[in-house]
């Protein structure tokens, strides 16, 4: 039978006997590859300082900004409107008017916030620059506060956080807004950070400026 | 022509056995003369008087007053009596505590002698704990903010004033938890003689509270 040349293949090329003299590899490509495995090495070891710790595992995922800018998380979104710094605040109420009071001060943020799909309710703390966490202060009626009210999808509402904190913990702050833990604390939920823009010169202005009576209804 | 037979070698002398030997009549020894085997005795609560201030790892308190006066806004009833315990508590955490918090930082309190926290009534839910600020009672103690915390029992009626009072201070430990590696402030405790709940439960013995110190402070009384 005769076949056309090349509709057989070739047999494949034979190994080259063994100890026959390998190609040569250049110096630097050797210097190269000495210098790219080392940094691979650095590499592996800097990612393990990324590594979160146990205790990290179960931080929210945080959508940061400053004063002003819409955060927008997967179930809300708000945005810092508004600072004010007073020595007391007055809640008036339908039939009582109640007065609160401190030897530090008075720091009322006002939050707007929309979601998009299903209404929620949102909490807030103030982190200072050395990592303190403050909770709303239980001084002024609970009424007054936006975590009171609830957030629709569709439009943005405003209302006000009223933190009590030491001056000089004022520079520094951020304001972190969430939806309230679950008894048994969800993985994974969406908080948003902002920078609420207080420099050191900034901050002993507003305090300075702080109002005497800041006056709300709730 | 040969080379010389191991036997000729200088004879060696046994020295491994007599140094054991040694080390272990002194190992012995120093155990026997630092009191052996048993268990050092457990250092001895600090006793500390009015005014003593206590590092209680989550808090700083300062022992400040205790007091008998009538209720007032917040603190009470005023046809009532109340030992006041006044105490000024920092908070050490790193976020907004609760005042109720001292709850387990003072372990147990004393009236004369007579326990009154833990209560031995069941339906006692223990004393009222608020903070006190501008005349009203609040419940947060915020990071690095030194605050008055008031600790109120209510005496019966008719039964007189005590003349001291002797708290026991716990502490407070960063503890990591074996189950998820996180960490958490819990009170130091230690296994103790079995309560009479865990005896009827079959325990032998019963984690309690370690007591840091024991305060002891004179009771002013106060009238309206």
């Amino acid at each position: 039978m005769v076949t056309h040349p090349g509709f057989v293949p070739d047999a494949p090329a034979r190994p080259s006997p063994q100890g026959a003299p390998r190609a040569r590899v250049p110096v630097w490509r050797r210097v190269l590859g000495a210098i790219a495995g080392l940094a691979l090495a650095c590499g592996a070891v800097y990612v393990q300082s990324l590594v979160l710790t146990p205790d990290q595992l179960n931080d929210p995922i945080t959508t940061s900004g400053g004063m002003h800018d819409e955060l927008v998380t997967d179930r809300f979104s708000t945005r810092v409107e508004r600072l004010e710094f007073a020595r007391t605040v007055r809640v008036k109420q339908t039939y009582t008017t109640d007065e609160a009071t401190t030897d530090n001060i008075f720091l009322i943020v006002k939050v707007g916030a929309t979601t998009p799909r299903r209404p929620t309710r949102l909490d807030a703390h103030l982190l200072t620059a050395d990592g303190l966490r403050f909770e709303p202060t239980d001084r002024v009626a609970a009424t007054a506060s936006m975590a009171d009210k609830w957030v629709q999808p569709g439009w943005w509402r405003s209302g006000f956080f009223f933190f009590e904190v030491p001056k000089p913990a004022v520079a520094g702050l951020r304001l972190v807004v969430a939806e309230p833990e679950t008894l048994f604390g969800d993985t994974w939920v969406a908080e948003t950070s902002a920078d609420l823009g207080l420099d050191e010169t900034e901050a002993e202005r507003m305090v300075g400026a702080a109002k005497d009576v800041y006056e709300v209804t709730g | 022509m040969t080379s010389a037979a191991p036997t000729d070698a200088p004879r060696r002398r046994p020295i491994l056995v007599p140094v054991l030997a040694v080390l272990a009549a002194a190992t012995v020894g120093v155990s026997a003369a630092f009191g052996g085997l048993e268990d050092a005795p457990e250092p001895k609560a600090d006793q500390l008087g009015k005014g003593a201030t206590l590092d209680q790892g989550k808090m700083k308190t300062v022992f400040e007053d205790a007091v008998v006066r009538p209720g007032k806004n917040g603190l009470g009833v005023p046809d009532k009596r109340y030992l006041q315990l006044i105490l000024k508590v920092t908070n050490q955490t790193d976020r907004t505590i609760l005042a109720q918090g001292m709850n387990s930082a003072l372990v147990a309190v004393r009236a004369d002698g007579k326990t009154i926290k833990p209560s031995s009534d069941p339906a006692d839910f223990g004393p009222r704990i608020v903070v006190l600020a501008g005349g009203k009672t609040y419940g947060q103690l915020h990071p690095n903010v030194p605050e008055t915390v008031v600790m109120a029992f209510e005496l019966r009626s008719g039964a007189p004033a005590p003349k001291t009072v002797s708290i026991d201070a716990g502490t407070f430990e960063w503890y990591k938890w074996f189950s998820n590696q996180t960490h958490d402030w819990v009170p130091v405790e230690e296994l103790g003689p079995p309560t009479p709940e865990d005896l009827k439960r079959g325990k032998k013995s019963s984690s309690m509270p370690v007591v840091a110190a024991r305060i002891t402070m004179p009771v002013r009384v106060e009238d309206a």
